[in-house]
C-alpha cells in the first residue's frame, strides 16, 4: 500500500521529464539560487523565533527573488555582464557575507510533523500525476494545432532579394509539414525569362538560386511560383521594380 | 530605539508543533488535478471550435476553486490545512494559464517582456532599447531573475520564466494569507481574504503572464507582510523589507507607485492612530527609503516612465469629462469587432461587480468596529473605498486599461473588507445557519467566476483557431516563419512597419526594429488607410526611415478584436467599422521603386528604401 504514492509520484515526475525536462531542471534551479539563498538571508536577517513554516518560505522565496534580482544587476556591471561565471561568483559572494555577517538569534522553525497516511499520500501523487497530465494534453493539442493547417502550399514562402554583388537571389522554402514540388517561372513584361521547372522540397527545407543582375532585362522582373500539381495558377509572387545593374 | 522595540510584544502566528492532519488538502489536490485536466481539455475543444469548450473550461475552474472555497468557510481546518489548500489553489489557477499556451509565451505583453529577455540572454546585458516596449528594459527586475536561472541551467526563457512567475504567484498567496492574518488574527478570515483576492480580474491570466507586475505583486505582499509583522522596527525584521522594496522598484513602475501611495496612506494613518504610543515606528522609515529608491531609478535608469505613464494618468482624466458629458461612455462587455460577451457571462460578471458593492459597506462597517485601532486596517479599508471608482473608469475608452491593471492593487483592500463582510457573524434570530456556507461560498464563487469574466474576454481565455486582429489568437505559424525569414534574410534591426501582431512578431522573432508612433513618433499607421500613395506616405516612410513594409492580407476587412489594426492613436472608427480595404493594404505593390521581395500565402514584404532614400544602400 506504501508503495502506491511512490509510483504515482515517480509517474508524474518522470512524465513531467519527458514532457519538458527543461521545466524541472528550472525548479531544481530555483531551489538552489533562490530558495536556498532566501532561507538563509531570512536566518540572518529577520528574527526567525516566531517564524513558523509558511512564513520562512514566504520571507525566503521573497528575499530569495529579490536577491537574484539584484545578483543579476549586480554581474550586468562585470565585464562578462550576466553570464554563468559571474552570476554563480556573485551568489556565493553573497552567500559568504550572509555567513559572516550573521546574526544570532536565528532558529530554523520548528516545523509541525505532517500525520500523511499512506491514503492522503497517494491522494497527493495523484494529483500531480493528474496535473501533469492535464500539462502535456495542452502540449498535445497545441502541437496538433499548429501542425493543422489544412492546405499544404499555405506554408511556402517565395522571395527575391537583390544581393550586393549585382546578383538577384530567388527562394522558395516550405514551411509546412507536407513535401512539394513547385515550378518557379522568371518573367519580364509578360515575356518568359528563365523557368526551373520541378523544385522538389521535404517540409522545412529551402531551394534557393542566385541569378547574376546583367542577364536580367531593364525594366521590372517578376517571379510566379507555382503548385507543380496545378501548373496554371500562381500560388505565390513576388518582384523587382528595377533589378540592380539590370541589363 | 530599543525601549520602543520593547514597548509592545510583536504578534506570533500560532505555531503549533503537533502532528498536522491534512485534513482536506489531498482531496482538493486531487480535484485540482481534474479540474486541470477539464481546462487542457477545455483548450482543446476550443481549437476545435467546439461550443463545449466554455462547459469543459468553467466544470475545470469549479473544481479547482470550488472544494477549496467550502472547506475555507468550514471552522475546522487547521491553519497550515488552510495555506495548504490556498497554495494549491494559487497555483493551480497559475497552471491554467500555462494550460493556455503550454510551449511558449504568446500574450501581447508577454512577447513584449520576452524581447527584453531575450536581449538580456544575447548580449549579457541590460537596457538595450526595445522597441516593443520602450519602458520594459529600463524595469529588468523580471527578466534579470528568469535570465539568472536561464544562464546557471541552460533552460529557455520561457522555461525558466515560467518557474520564476510560478515561485512569484507561490509567494504572493503565501504573503497575502500571512499578512492578512497578522491585520485580523483569524486564520479563517485570512484565508478567505486570500481566496477573495484571486478573484481579482487581473489574477488568472495578467497576473499570471510573464509580465513585470505578476512577479511585483507578490514582492508587495511580502513587502507589507514584512513590515506588518515588525511593526515596522528595524531590528524585527523591518530591514529585510529593503530587498523586495529594490525588487519591486527594479521590476515594475506602477507596483512602486502603488507601494508608495499605500506605504504614505498607512504612514499617515499610522501617525494619526490613537494607539502609536503603543506601537512600533510603523512604516515611516520604509516608506520614505522607497520614495528615494523609486526617484533615483525613475531619474537614474528609467526617466521615459515620466512620458509613458503621464499619458496613461491622463487618460483617467477621461471620467471627468464623461461626468461633464463631453464624452459618450463606452458599452461594457463589447469588443471593438462588435463581438458581445454572451448573456451568461454579463450577468456573472455584472453579479460580481454588484455582490463586491453590496459586501464593502458591511466589511467596512465591521473593520470600524472591530479593528479601527489597527493603522494597518483601516488603511486597506481606504484601499478598498478607491474600489467604486475603477469601476466608474471603466466607463470611459481611454480609461478603461488603467482600471482593469489597478484592480491587481486595489484588490488588497476588497479583499480584506469583503472576508470580513461574509464573516460577520449572523444573528440567530435570522436562522440562516443551514444555507449561510453554501450562501457564501456560491457568492464567493461567483466573484470568482465574475472576475475572470471582466479580466479576460472568452477569445483570449480558451485558444482557438486563427483570427486576424486579435493578439494572442493571431499569433501562428505563418507570421513566426515570415519574421524568423526577415532575421535570416535580412539581418536583424531592419526598420519595418507592420500591423499590431505582426510588429510584436517581426521585433520578438525576426529581431526587427520596428516603427512606429509609440516608439518614434511617427504615424506609420496612416500609411495604410489612404488610397494611394502620395506625399504623404513618403513623408511617413522617410521621417521614419522605414525600409520594409509587411503586410498581413487577412486584416482587410476585419473589425480587430484587440482595438487597433496597428496602435493607438489611429481612428478607431475605422477598425471598429473594419474599414481597412485590401485595396488600401496592397498598394505599395504598383508604386515604382517598391520592390514585393517576399510573399506567402497572406503575407507580403514591400522594401520601400529607394522611396525612404531615392538611392538604395
Amino acid at each position: 500500500m506504501i508503495a502506491v504514492p511512490f509510483v504515482l509520484g515517480a509517474i508524474a515526475l518522470v512524465l513531467l521529464a519527458i514532457i519538458d525536462a527543461g521545466i524541472v531542471l528550472a525548479i531544481a534551479a530555483v531551489i538552489v539560487l533562490v530558495v536556498i539563498p532566501g532561507l538563509a538571508l531570512t536566518s540572518r536577517l529577520v528574527p526567525t523565533t516566531g517564524l513558523g513554516a509558511a512564513s520562512w518560505a514566504a520571507v525566503a522565496l521573497g528575499l530569495g527573488l529579490g536577491a537574484a534580482m539584484l545578483i543579476g544587476i549586480a554581474a550586468d556591471l562585470t565585464p562578462l555582464g550576466i553570464r554563468f561565471a559571474p552570476v554563480i561568483l556573485l551568489a556565493i559572494s553573497i552567500g559568504w557575507i550572509v555567513v559572516l555577517f550573521r546574526r544570532s538569534g536565528g532558529a530554523w522553525p520548528r516545523i509541525a510533523r505532517p500525520r500523511v497516511s499512506t491514503r492522503d499520500a497517494s491522494l497527493l501523487a495523484l494529483g500531480l500525476l493528474l496535473t501533469v497530465s492535464a500539462y502535456g494534453v495542452a502540449r498535445g493539442s497545441a502541437a496538433g494545432a499548429a501542425a493543422g493547417t489544412g492546405d499544404p502550399s499555405s506554408l511556402t514562402q517565395l522571395w527575391i532579394l537583390p544581393m550586393s554583388d549585382d546578383t538577384v537571389q530567388l527562394g522558395i522554402h516550405n514551411g509546412g509539414d507536407e513535401a512539394m514540388t513547385y515550378r518557379l517561372v522568371l518573367e519580364s513584361d509578360d515575356a518568359e525569362l528563365g523557368e526551373f521547372p520541378e523544385i522538389a522540397l521535404e517540409p522545412g527545407t529551402s531551394w534557393q538560386e542566385t541569378v547574376p543582375a546583367a542577364s536580367l532585362p531593364a525594366g521590372s522582373v517578376e517571379a510566379r511560383l507555382y503548385d507543380a500539381a496545378d501548373p496554371a495558377t500562381p500560388i505565390r509572387a513576388v518582384s523587382l521594380s528595377d533589378p540592380p545593374s539590370g541589363g | 530605539m530599543m525601549a520602543r522595540d520593547q514597548a509592545r510584544p510583536l504578534y506570533q502566528h500560532p505555531l503549533g508543533t503537533s502532528p498536522v492532519p491534512l485534513g482536506w488538502l489531498p482531496a482538493t489536490s486531487v480535484l485540482a488535478g481534474l479540474g486541470l485536466l477539464s481546462v487542457a481539455f477545455a483548450n482543446t475543444l476550443g481549437l476545435a471550435d467546439s461550443p463545449f469548450a466554455d462547459i469543459a473550461f468553467w466544470a475545470g475552474i469549479f473544481a479547482i476553486i470550488g472544494p477549496g472555497a467550502w472547506r475555507l468557510f468550514d471552522r475546522a481546518p487547521d491553519r497550515r490545512e488552510r495555506i495548504g489548500i490556498l497554495a494549491v489553489m494559487a497555483i493551480a489557477l497559475y497552471i491554467v494559464k500555462l494550460l493556455h499556451s503550454p510551449t511558449s509565451f504568446t500574450l501581447y505583453d508577454e512577447m513584449q517582456h520576452l524581447r527584453t529577455a531575450q536581449d538580456i540572454a544575447l548580449t549579457g546585458h541590460l537596457f538595450a532599447e526595445n522597441p516593443l516596449l520602450l519602458v520594459s528594459p529600463r524595469y529588468p527586475g523580471l527578466e534579470v531573475a528568469t535570465d539568472v536561472i536561464g544562464t546557471a541551467t541552460g533552460t529557455s526563457t520561457f522555461q525558466a520564466g515560467l518557474v520564476v512567475v510560478g515561485a512569484a504567484r507561490l509567494l504572493l498567496a503565501l504573503a497575502m494569507f500571512l499578512f492578512f492574518e497578522l491585520v485580523t488574527r483569524n486564520d479563517r478570515v485570512a484565508g478567505i481574504a486570500t481566496f477573495v483576492y484571486m478573484a481579482n480580474p487581473n489574477f488568472l491570466f495578467f497576473d499570471a503572464q510573464f509580465g513585470y507586475e505578476s512577479i511585483a505583486v507578490g514582492f508587495l505582499a511580502v513587502v507589507m507582510y514584512l513590515i506588518a509583522l515588525s511593526d515596522g522596527r528595524w531590528s524585527s525584521g523591518a530591514a529585510a523589507a529593503v530587498i523586495p522594496i529594490a525588487g519591486v522598484i527594479v521590476t515594475h513602475h506602477i507596483s512602486t507607485y502603488a507601494l508608495i501611495a499605500f506605504l504614505v496612506t498607512w504612514s499617515f494613518v499610522w501617525w494619526l492612530a490613537p494607539s502609536r504610543s503603543l506601537s512600533g515606528p510603523g512604516p515611516l522609515r520604509l516608506t520614505v527609503i522607497t520614495i528615494v529608491g523609486a526617484t533615483a531609478w525613475l531619474f537614474a535608469v528609467a526617466p521615459l516612465t515620466i512620458s509613458y505613464l503621464g499619458g496613461r494618468f491622463a487618460d483617467m482624466l477621461a471620467l471627468i469629462s464623461l461626468l461633464l458629458g463631453d464624452i459618450e461612455s463606452r458599452e461594457l462587455f463589447r469588443a471593438t469587432g462588435g463581438m458581445i460577451a454572451p448573456e451568461w457571462e454579463r450577468i456573472f460578471a455584472w453579479g460580481s461587480v454588484f455582490l463586491i458593492l453590496g459586501l464593502l459597506p458591511i466589511g467596512l462597517w465591521r473593520l470600524w468596529r472591530e479593528l479601527r485601532h489597527d493603522p494597518t486596517a483601516i488603511t486597506l479599508g481606504l484601499v478598498a473605498m478607491v474600489y467604486p471608482v475603477t469601476l466608474a473608469l471603466r466607463l470611459t475608452q481611454q480609461g478603461a486599461e488603467e482600471a482593469a491593471r489597478s484592480s491587481g492593487f486595489i484588490f488588497f483592500g476588497v479583499a480584506l473588507v469583503v472576508a470580513l463582510a461574509v464573516t460577520a457573524p449572523v444573528p440567530a434570530a435570522l436562522r440562516l445557519r443551514a444555507i449561510a456556507r453554501p450562501a457564501l461560498v456560491t457568492i464567493v464563487v461567483v466573484m470568482f467566476m465574475g472576475g475572470a469574466i471582466v479580466g479576460v474576454p472568452r477569445w483570449v481565455r480558451i485558444p482557438g483557431p486563427y483570427l486576424a486582429g486579435a493578439d494572442t489568437r493571431s499569433v501562428e505559424r505563418q507570421g513566426i516563419q515570415t519574421a524568423t525569414w526577415m532575421l535570416e534574410h535580412l539581418g536583424p534591426e531592419r526598420r519595418v512597419v507592420a500591423d499590431r501582431v505582426n510588429r510584436i512578431l517581426t521585433g520578438l522573432f525576426g529581431r526587427q526594429r520596428p516603427v512606429s508612433n509609440f516608439a518614434d513618433q511617427v504615424r506609420t499607421y496612416e500609411l495604410f488607410f489612404g488610397p494611394d500613395v502620395g506625399d504623404k506616405e513618403r513623408s511617413i516612410i522617410e521621417r521614419g526611415d522605414v525600409e520594409y513594409i509587411v503586410v498581413d492580407r487577412r486584416l482587410a476587412g476585419v473589425r480587430p478584436l484587440a482595438g487597433p489594426y496597428f496602435e493607438s492613436g489611429e481612428d478607431r472608427r475605422v477598425a471598429q467599422a473594419g474599414g481597412l480595404t485590401l485595396e488600401a493594404l496592397t498598394k505599395f505593390e504598383d508604386v515604382p521603386g517598391v520592390d514585393v521581395i517576399f510573399d506567402s500565402e497572406d503575407m507580403s514584404i514591400y522594401d520601400v528604401r529607394d522611396i525612404a532614400t531615392g538611392v538604395r544602400p
